[in-house]
């Protein structure tokens, strides 16, 4: 037996497995069919091939799942502009809410991965800037690294916001 | 049933391979390879051949002992008038198209 066969029918299952809890909530029966259909499967039938796949078909099969990890990117990169571009204001808790609020909506099964990475962005940005020295044009003084992390607190109004997002989601879209 | 859109080539691909034998029930693994289509594909057509009512689902005890129950799938009625009324569509279509390519 090859030494990568334990490896590809582990990974084969993990993908099975994954598909499975992703398609669970809107498509029970479906996901059953997945996990036993992989069980069926033997080493010739390229199990890992077959879960792969079944694992990207539940991408695009959950709620928000095909568009989920393109506006994460979106929402994040937005968020590091807007805190590049002002300084912090009530504005900047606005933006981190509604970035927030739009992805519990679209995703709200990853309303806490959603929270805490748009959360963190104006920290990320503020230690980006002490650490590297490097600053946008209107700061004059450079920024301490305690202060910087300090901002990490914006987590928990971008969680309270996702989650607003998931509820309003569970209850008007799903 | 309304047709909204000319179905995709890859559903018509599974339509077809489950009209060869339209009583068949078919397994997903098998219906992948008869229709070409990769598992990443074929799931969401039976998914949504399935919600249309086009296609019917049940779970099939295992040939071998010690196997899990497997999804197998088939037609349903009007799951085979479709995928007949699209074969009929198509094959003027594939009747000029041979017509086109003998001249």
């Amino acid at each position: 037996m090859s030494a990568s066969l334990p490896i590809r029918r582990w990974l084969a299952k993990g993908f099975a497995c994954a598909a499975a809890g992703r398609l669970r909530r809107r498509y029970p029966d479906w996901a059953e069919a997945v996990l036993s259909e992989h069980a069926s499967l033997s080493d010739a039938d390229n199990p890992l091939g077959w879960a792969f796949g079944a694992w990207w078909a539940s991408l695009d099969l959950s709620p928000g799942g095909a568009l989920y990890p393109l506006l994460l990117a979106l929402s994040l990169t937005t968020m590091a502009l807007y805190q590049w571009s002002a300084d912090e204001s009530l504005m900047t808790l606005g933006v981190v809410g509604l970035l927030a609020l739009v992805l519990g909506l679209l995703s709200p099964r990853r309303f806490l991965l959603s929270g805490v990475l748009v959360g963190v962005v104006v920290a990320g940005v503020n230690a980006f800037e002490a650490l590297s020295g490097i600053r946008p044009a209107y700061e004059t003084m450079p920024r301490d690294l305690i202060h910087s992390v300090r901002w990490v607190v914006l987590v928990l109004p971008a969680l309270a916001a996702s989650a607003v997002g998931r509820q309003l989601s569970l209850r008007f879209l799903d | 049933m309304p047709r909204n859109r000319a179905p995709s080539r890859q559903t018509r691909n599974v339509l077809d391979a489950l009209l060869s034998q339209p009583a068949e029930w078919r397994h997903g693994y098998d219906l992948g390879k008869l229709s070409g289509l990769s598992s990443g594909t074929l799931y969401p057509l039976l998914i949504r051949l399935h919600e249309r009512g086009l296609l019917e689902a049940k779970w099939v005890e295992p040939d071998r002992p010690g196997r899990p129950a497997r999804h197998a799938y088939r037609l349903s009625n009007a799951g085979v008038d479709f995928a007949r009324s699209l074969q009929e569509d198509a094959a003027p279509e594939a009747e000029a198209e041979a017509g086109e390519a003998l001249a």
